[in-house]
């Protein structure tokens, strides 16, 4: 009974299949084209774009639009381009108050999970409310504050990047604390305890490795925001192009370089060498992003 | 290192039932200050780094100040708000813009579910594609930005794939040409992280449930509406949060894509002038931080009411920890 019931289902044409692959096939498509477009435009020579109608592979295929950004770039600092300072830049202006800011919230939310003492819930639910306030419409008006207290200008502009980003983030707190109230139990720590392990022996080698995806999944994802950002840089960083990071590089070269509606191939090719380093390291580490948002995302 | 000598980690039964092991007269104990000091820190840095900028925009917006600087801040007369008033037009302008870049939020959510709802179904690949569909998500927007600026600018492709000839960024006869070329770019990149979220909360779902109202005779339809719609709300509910504070606070697109012109206008007629955008012109770039502060403040306000539900709903479901 079982087989014939099988055999009919084959011979019938799987149309929902056909549709779900349809559909993936389409939106594939639609997220893939532009990249193509933009790829294709940066291998064509100026010349070309000027002359001829709209055409997604070059006739001639040209690096000129590559060569044009390093060789032309207005905003170079002593003869280096600023798309390469911008990356280095990006770099460690992201790396510091990352690592830094998700030690400290791992520490916080430690002592959350595994301490006792007065006060801790309501600790706690500050903690969680300074998280719930859309702090972001203020993202501007920080400005005031920061040139009040003499932390903006020159290299000073790197201050208010950085410092308050170094104390840890509520969001990751509330995050890495279910993962030790889960994760972490209070046998393990007895154990390690008999084994003459200290507090801080404890949180070093027993629980920072067990919340190890956890926080592989909150690095991630502050890398790649701080990658990305642009408006911060805009605002503190603009007046000395030695410290822009790679956003702001990306945006005042080819802010540039379309006044007159020229070298797109130039515009394409920096946007695409910009996001280049992100895609490959996302499709390198692609699991633990996936796992990453599984694991963190509805809990945020 | 004071912690590792008096630290005592709570024992199973304590732990539980959360009560002190010490007597209550000896509060100041070592281990506690310990845990006070370290708890302080992420709160502090958040009263001192926000609870002044909040205050130092509450002063700026009653005054006028020389270079952003509040020990010049002198009495004007109400004349921030007042410029409200007269300024009511562009305002009116940047809320459009903007709620038609929040209203693209909410079409990547629905973008995500759809897309979601074909990848979790039982065909091989869908793996390969989730993973595919998240690099637009790990791209930054000002690359997304300028990207989109090519295609839709002189020559680009979208011309020549529509067969028209119209100048989408700068269109004097239809100036949200612009308004939706930056909801395009939106659109384009947002949805991955919902598909993602989609993915697992389609998976999590009891596939008994559908057997049971397919059995029950339910079609497709049904299953979705009933059983399928009901699963995914948490998630839903977090991506809307999400989504309006996204859309809400759109900078990036909108300044790569409608750059300020030389008579100050963000696109033909405004059309890229996203609040944000509003914001950072007229703070940052022409100084006026008073009436900057108050567009924030508007901001803040509309903003607050859906975090006001997130924070309520939060705190209740806090009550056991």
């Amino acid at each position: 009974m079982e087989e014939i019931v099988k055999a009919k289902a084959n011979r019938r044409i799987p149309v929902a299949k056909i549709v779900t692959y349809l559909v993936m096939i389409l939106y594939t498509l639609v997220l893939f084209v532009p990249f193509l477009v933009i790829i294709c435009t940066s291998f064509t020579s100026d010349y070309e774009l000027g002359a001829y109608d709209f055409h997604l592979f070059p006739y001639e295929w040209s690096g000129e639009g590559y060569e044009l950004i390093f060789t032309l770039d207005p905003n170079a600092v002593n003869g280096v381009p600023s798309l390469l300072i911008g990356f280095f830049n990006t770099m460690w202006q992201t790396l510091v108050p990352t690592c830094v800011s998700l030690f400290v919230s791992a520490l916080v939310a430690f002592v959350y999970s595994k301490f006792r003492f007065p006060g801790r819930k309501a600790f706690f639910l500050a903690n969680v409310f300074t998280m719930m306030l859309p702090l972001g419409a203020f993202g501007f008006v920080g400005y005031l504050f920061y040139v009040n207290i003499g932390w903006v200008g020159g290299a000073r502009g790197l201050l208010p990047l950085i410092i308050p980003g170094l104390f840890g983030s509520a969001g990751t707190i509330f995050f890495l604390r279910t993962y030790f109230d889960s994760g972490l139990s209070n046998e393990v720590i007895e154990a390690a305890k008999l084994d003459g392990a200290n507090t801080v022996q404890l949180f070093l080698s027993i629980a920072l490795p067990l919340v190890k995806p956890a926080i592989l999944a909150q690095f991630l994802f502050a890398f790649v925001g701080g990658y990305n950002s642009y408006s911060a840089q805009l605002m503190y960083l603009y007046n000395d192009k030695s410290l822009w990071n790679l956003q702001l590089a990306l945006s005042e070269l080819t802010g540039m370089l379309s006044e007159g509606n020229g070298y797109n191939n130039a515009r394409c090719a920096a946007s695409f060498i910009s996001m280049l380093p992100l895609i490959i390291l996302y499709i390198s580490m692609q699991k633990y992003f996936i796992e990453g948002i599984n694991i963190g995302g509805g809990k945020e | 290192m004071e912690l590792a000598k008096t630290a005592a980690v709570p024992e199973e039964g304590k732990a539980v039932s959360g009560r002190s092991p010490l007597p209550k007269n000896k509060i100041f104990t070592k281990q506690n200050v310990i845990c006070w000091i370290i708890v302080s820190v992420p709160l502090l840095a958040f009263l001192v780094f926000n609870g002044f900028t909040i205050i130092f925009s509450i002063l700026s917006m009653f005054g006028d100040m020389e270079a952003n600087r509040l020990d010049t801040l002198k009495w004007n007369n109400f004349a921030n708000f007042l410029r409200i008033g007269e300024d009511i037009g562009t305002i009116w302008q940047s809320i459009k813009v903007t709620l038609v870049l929040t209203l693209a939020q909410f079409t990547s959510l629905m973008i995500a579910i759809i897309i979601a709802a074909f990848l979790s179904q039982d065909v091989k690949g869908t793996r390969f594609f989730q993973t595919l569909y998240f690099i637009p998500y790990v791209c930054s927007s000002v690359a997304v930005s300028i990207m989109w600026m090519v295609i839709f600018g002189w020559n680009g492709g979208l011309n020549s794939l529509l067969g028209t000839d119209i100048d989408w960024l700068n269109n004097m006869e239809n100036p949200s040409t612009l308004t939706w070329a930056i909801f395009i770019s939106v659109i384009w990149q947002a949805p991955g992280y919902g598909i993602v979220m989609y993915c697992s909360a389609f998976k999590s779902i009891n596939p008994a449930l559908y057997e049971a109202a397919e059995l029950d005779g339910a079609n497709a339809f049904q299953k979705f509406w009933y059983i399928t719609l009901p699963g995914i709300s948490t998630i839903t509910f977090f991506l809307v949060l999400a989504g309006i504070t996204a859309g809400l606070t759109t900078f990036d697109a909108a300044r790569i894509m409608a750059p300020l012109s030389w008579d100050g206008y963000a696109g033909p007629e405004n059309a890229g002038l996203a609040l944000m955008y509003y914001i950072y012109i007229e703070g940052v770039q022409f100084g006026n931080m008073g009436y900057a502060s108050i567009l924030s403040w508007i901001l803040f306000i509309v903003m607050m009411i859906p975090s006001v539900y997130l924070i309520r709903k939060r705190i209740l479901s806090l009550e056991d920890l």
